[in-house]
């Protein structure tokens, strides 16, 4: 069985190629992509920390039932994410996030 | 001494992961990020937590990749997005993300607690019924909190996705 360090590290380097994509990508789908790559990398940490505690039963589910609502709260997200994206699409006819200046003074 | 499954999986993670950032086409960069969905369902299972691996493929893989495939679908990048432009800041990106990541590994090897072992393994009943008795325990405020914000997300997106005007209107335009 591997050990809690494994698992963290990948975890970082996962949460680290999405720091990556959100620093070099245009598209406003890859960043979200991105998102989701390191959202992904905090459940694993949250899961991998709570699965290792020495504690009982019922308080050892403690960080699996975070990693639940950090899920609840990544579906919320897309969805909203998802809809801004075509709304900003239709007004503009590009998600290219480096065309949206309007807002810029 | 790191182990096979983990090995194959933390490697297809991390392939499929920078995959869906570089793919050409952002469509399979979509199918790839699904494909880095199952690899963190595995390491679920691994960490001896299959009901949220379950959670992980019915909401990640089930929802969120395919949402992502429609919106492609809808948006269509193909001629949109140039990679050209791409390139610019593609050196300091990498050396920020090669930064961030060494200093989380460096943090990480100092840390004397990581060298931990799985110390129980639950059966399922004790599985369920602790996580039930978790959230309708100490966690139903942050469970109720939860359902609102699921209320609230679905109709913002319904409300942010339909177009402008009243019904008529939108059957001409």
């Amino acid at each position: 069985m591997a050990e809690l360090e494994s698992f963290l590290a990948l975890s970082a380097i996962l949460f680290s190629i999405g720091v990556y994509g959100i620093l070099s990508k245009k598209s406003a789908i890859r960043i979200l992509i991105s998102i989701e790559i390191m959202l992904n990398a905090v459940l694993l940490n949250f899961v991998a920390l709570s699965s290792f505690q020495p504690l009982e039963p019922p308080l050892v589910l403690t960080g699996q039932l975070f990693a639940m609502f950090v899920i609840t709260i990544a579906a919320a997200e897309a969805a909203v994410g998802l809809a801004l994206m075509v709304v900003v699409y239709r007004a503009n006819q590009s998600i290219e996030v480096s065309n949206l200046k309007r807002l810029k003074g | 001494m790191v182990d096979l499954p983990f090995l194959i999986l933390s490697l297809l993670a991390i392939v499929t992961a920078i995959m869906a950032l570089e793919s050409k086409e952002i469509i399979y960069g979509a199918i790839s990020l699904a494909i880095t969905f199952l690899m963190i369902a595995g390491f679920f299972i691994l960490l001896q937590a299959p009901f949220l691996a379950m959670f992980q493929i019915i909401i990640f893989v089930g929802a969120i990749a395919v949402l992502i495939l429609f919106t492609v679908m809808l948006v269509g990048t193909g001629t949109v997005v140039s990679t050209a432009r791409d390139r610019r800041y593609w050196f300091y990106a990498v050396t920020v993300g090669i930064i961030f990541a060494a200093g989380l590994l460096l943090i990480l090897s100092q840390w004397p607690g990581a060298m931990r072992v799985l110390p129980i393994s639950l059966s399922l009943k004790e599985w369920v019924g602790g996580i039930a008795s978790l959230l309708i325990g100490p966690f139903t405020p942050v469970f109720l909190t939860a359902a609102l914000l699921l209320t609230a997300a679905l109709i913002g997106a319904i409300t942010l996705a339909k177009k402008e005007g009243t019904p008529e209107e939108v059957k001409d335009g």
